[in-house]
């Protein structure tokens, strides 16, 4: 039942929370453990709150072949390479799943989605005002054969 | 940006999600029971909210809230009751 609600978030929210599990930033290699609570809205059936255990697990190193790889159960895999001036170039692969998948009630009977495996690349841009990203996926799997663009700040 | 042991992450932003992703998570495909109802290209505003609370050298709570906004070609399809998303979080971690 929990498990397409992070559809949408598992691009967004859980994604910023695992890589801040690596706060403050170290050198190296950093691993984290964690356990959570996630409640999350459905726009499919509305006023239906689901509340759901999270498992965070995450690898980061910042040492390897000159970049840094992040493998985690939220944010699916990256590496990524910091240029001067504060430019991070990026690829990554991770996974979506619609919140049709298995929504509760009628409305969604007779509906099936696979789960997406997703590919992109993102650019981060550090500045004293904050973080500016964009980047870019699309499906690999067939699941949906679309993309998606996301400007950040 | 650090508040005494706690550390907070604001984020806004928008996703621009092609016709077939709207459809994936959205949408009513061909194989499916029902009229079939593709969602066209559309533009999702989103905004984050993650705040870190250093328990110790090695914990930290975490807190993370989440929200997007969906359009009318999203919420014009007859499976969608609600036009927006939300999404909170409350976790702790060990890190190493």
């Amino acid at each position: 039942m929990s498990r397409h609600k992070r559809s949408y978030s598992s691009l967004g929210l859980l994604t910023v929370m695992s890589l801040a599990t690596t706060w403050p930033v170290q050198a190296e290699a950093v691993w984290a453990l964690g356990i959570g609570l996630e409640l999350a809205s459905s726009p499919i059936e509305k006023d239906d709150v689901d509340i759901s255990p999270v498992l965070i697990a995450s690898y980061e190193n910042d040492d390897v072949l000159g970049g840094s790889l992040a493998v985690g159960t939220t944010e699916g895999i990256s590496y990524g390479r910091l240029f001067p001036g504060g430019l991070t170039i990026s690829a990554f692969l991770d996974y979506r799943l619609s919140p049709l998948d298995d929504a509760d009630g009628a409305v969604a009977d007779g509906i099936d989605r696979d789960v997406a495996i997703e590919i992109g690349g993102r650019v981060d841009y550090l500045t004293s005002r904050g973080i500016f990203s964009a980047s870019i996926l699309g499906d690999v799997s067939g699941a949906h054969d679309g993309a998606e663009a996301t400007l950040a700040y | 940006m650090p508040f005494g042991a706690w550390t907070v992450e604001p984020s806004i932003g928008m996703h621009y999600r092609s016709g077939g992703l709207g459809t994936y998570l959205y949408g009513i495909e061909a194989g499916d029971d029902g009229d079939p109802f593709r969602i066209d290209p559309h533009i999702v505003p989103f905004a984050t909210l993650t705040a870190g609370f250093e328990l110790s050298d090695h914990w930290t709570l975490l807190v993370g809230l989440s929200g997007e906004y969906l359009p009318d070609a999203v919420t014009d399809c007859p499976l969608v009751d609600d036009s927006y998303t939300a999404t909170s979080v409350l976790g702790i971690t060990y890190t190493s």
